[in-house]
């Protein structure tokens, strides 16, 4: 299940903390940042790093 | 003998190991000096010292007992407080961490105590390594010795100020989008983000794992070389560590650059960003003199700053929000603005987001990697400006993206801020020369051959009253 989104869609208690005109600003900069990443990966692109076994705890 | 606050370490530790300098008498004037200066640069959150002066203590007794000496042996350090050391707090310059002790040393910590450093303090940070400068946490951000109206860059603030100040020959720092690079710059200093890998960050508090880089700053080149030398190896708790060799990163003598293909990128601060022209006559003249040492030069073009710019954007605020999160919901108001406000966008966008980023991240490193069959190194700009107002929210929030560094992050290749001499206000200006995977050495061979040829690190920021 999802958490609880404002109506800017970042998460409720965020939102109600930082007020919809600095949340909607947030989405706005996260959204020209996707604009500009080229993500035109090709199918078989693998991610940078990778799931490998035993890294880590 | 220099005066002790302009000291190199290795100079240092030399003269120390030959009894012809005591550790206590080092350590006790760069101590005064930080006490005399500080208040008007805030580059310590916390000084230690009586601590310093027993280990300095301890350290002379070991001279003088003939006992085998470690390469930095008596010679003082400061660290990012986001490092841990056994016992001391470790801030991130945050209210979000007040009272947190650390249990154990970093390994960057614990390998600089073992080649015989003495721990001044930690130095102050953006907070997390992210948000800054601000004047609405605990402690008040660092300012830059050339200039206290202007900002040191971060978000190594205070290690930038320190090492330029004269308060310590090495400071860590971390550069997960060029936080070592940018102090480095706007303090007229040698600044290594390394390979990816090539230091253990264990022990230090994460902004991005798949970005985050440990890096010295100091005053001369050979400098550097040593304190990566030092802390550079492979750390199985560290995930993301190399079990690549480490090599001598510098060379004897700096040698002349016959035979190097330096590969120049003009278009990150002529087309896709605008540099001042102050930077841009600095890069040139870094350039020209690269050429005149006798390195092959030839123009490249890579992708445009801002496709890398926008991959590590992504990638960081995703990795930094899955940090942060249970904090941003539940202590929103312990952060600083700056530092929430840069976080927000990271919880906008969406899983899908963050993989396309690491796959184009993958893209854009096979590409920029290629470009070695051709050439040895790359030379970029570093900043686009010189230090700015650090009192001006507005000016500041412009600053901060107007830099070509987050590529290298992307990317993973050695990255090491190379002083390019001081604009018509005496502020320092900066290139970055970036090398093959673990080719950290030619980065300080092309660097070492600039630096001693260019003669810009003589040159030192003047805090006013005498002696020490």
């Amino acid at each position: 299940m999802t958490e609880p989104r404002g109506a800017s869609g970042l998460p409720e208690p965020i939102e109600a903390f930082v007020g919809p005109d600095r949340a909607i600003k947030a989405v706005d900069a996260a959204r020209q940042t996707i604009e500009t990443m080229d993500r035109d990966n090709a199918w078989y692109q693998e991610p940078a790093h990778v799931f490998r076994p035993g890294a880590g705890s | 003998m220099s005066a002790l606050e302009w000291l190199d370490a290795g100079e240092a530790a030399r003269l120390i190991a030959a009894r012809h300098l005591s550790p206590v008498e080092y350590t006790r004037a760069l101590l005064e000096r930080i006490q005399r200066h500080d208040g008007e640069l805030d580059s310590f959150i916390e000084l230690r010292p009586e601590a310093a002066l027993d280990a300095a203590r301890a350290a002379e007794d070991a001279v003088m007992s003939g006992a085998a000496l470690g390469p930095l042996h008596g010679v003082p350090y400061a660290l990012k407080d986001i490092i841990d050391v056994a016992g001391w707090p470790t801030t991130a310059h945050s209210r979000l961490l007040d009272g947190a002790v650390a249990r154990r040393d970093s390994e960057v910590a614990a390998r600089l105590g073992a080649a015989g450093g003495i721990l001044l303090g930690k130095l102050a940070t953006h907070e997390f390594a992210l948000g800054g400068p601000s004047f609405d946490l605990p402690w008040p951000p660092a300012r830059n010795p050339w200039d206290r109206t202007r900002s040191p860059g971060g978000s190594s603030s205070g290690s930038g100020a320190a090492v330029a100040a004269g308060f310590v020959p090495v400071a860590l720092g971390s550069d997960t989008g060029g936080s070592v690079r940018n102090p480095a710059s706007m303090n007229g200093l040698f600044g290594m983000k390394a390979t990816y890998g090539r230091v253990s960050r264990r022990g230090v508090v994460p902004l991005s794992f798949s970005l985050d880089h440990v890096g010295p700053l100091t005053r001369s080149v050979a400098d550097n070389a040593l304190a990566l030398s030092v802390i550079a190896g492979h750390d199985p708790a560290d995930p993301g560590s190399s079990a690549e060799p480490v090599p001598g990163f510098l060379p004897e003598q700096p040698a002349d650059l016959a035979g190097v293909r330096i590969g120049v990128i003009r278009h990150f601060h002529l087309r896709d960003l605008a540099a001042d022209a102050e930077m841009t006559a600095a890069f040139e003249a870094g350039v020209d003199l690269l050429a005149t040492l006798g390195a092959e030069i030839r123009e490249i073009e890579v992708r445009p700053l801002a496709e890398y710019a926008a991959c590590n954007r992504v990638i960081l605020l995703c990795e930094a929000c899955a940090v942060h999160e249970k904090w941003m919901k539940e202590r929103p108001g312990d952060y600083g603005h700056l530092l929430l406000e840069r976080l927000l966008p990271g919880l906008a966008f969406s899983g899908v987001d963050y993989v396309q980023a690491t796959r184009t991240r993958a893209r854009l490193a096979g590409e920029f990697n290629s470009l070695f069959d051709d050439i040895d190194a790359v030379v970029a700009i570093n900043n686009m400006e010189p230090a700015f107002p650090i009192e001006d929210p507005e000016v500041a929030e412009y600053h901060y993206s107007r830099h070509a560094r987050t590529p290298f992050n992307i990317t993973g290749n050695p990255a090491l801020a190379v002083p390019t001499g001081f604009s018509g206000l005496g502020l320092p200006l900066s290139m970055q020369v970036v090398t093959r995977l673990f080719d950290e050495a030619l980065a300080y061979r092309i660097a070492a051959a600039h630096e001693a040829a260019a003669g810009w690190t003589a040159r030192h920021p003047d805090l006013g009253g005498t002696g020490t």
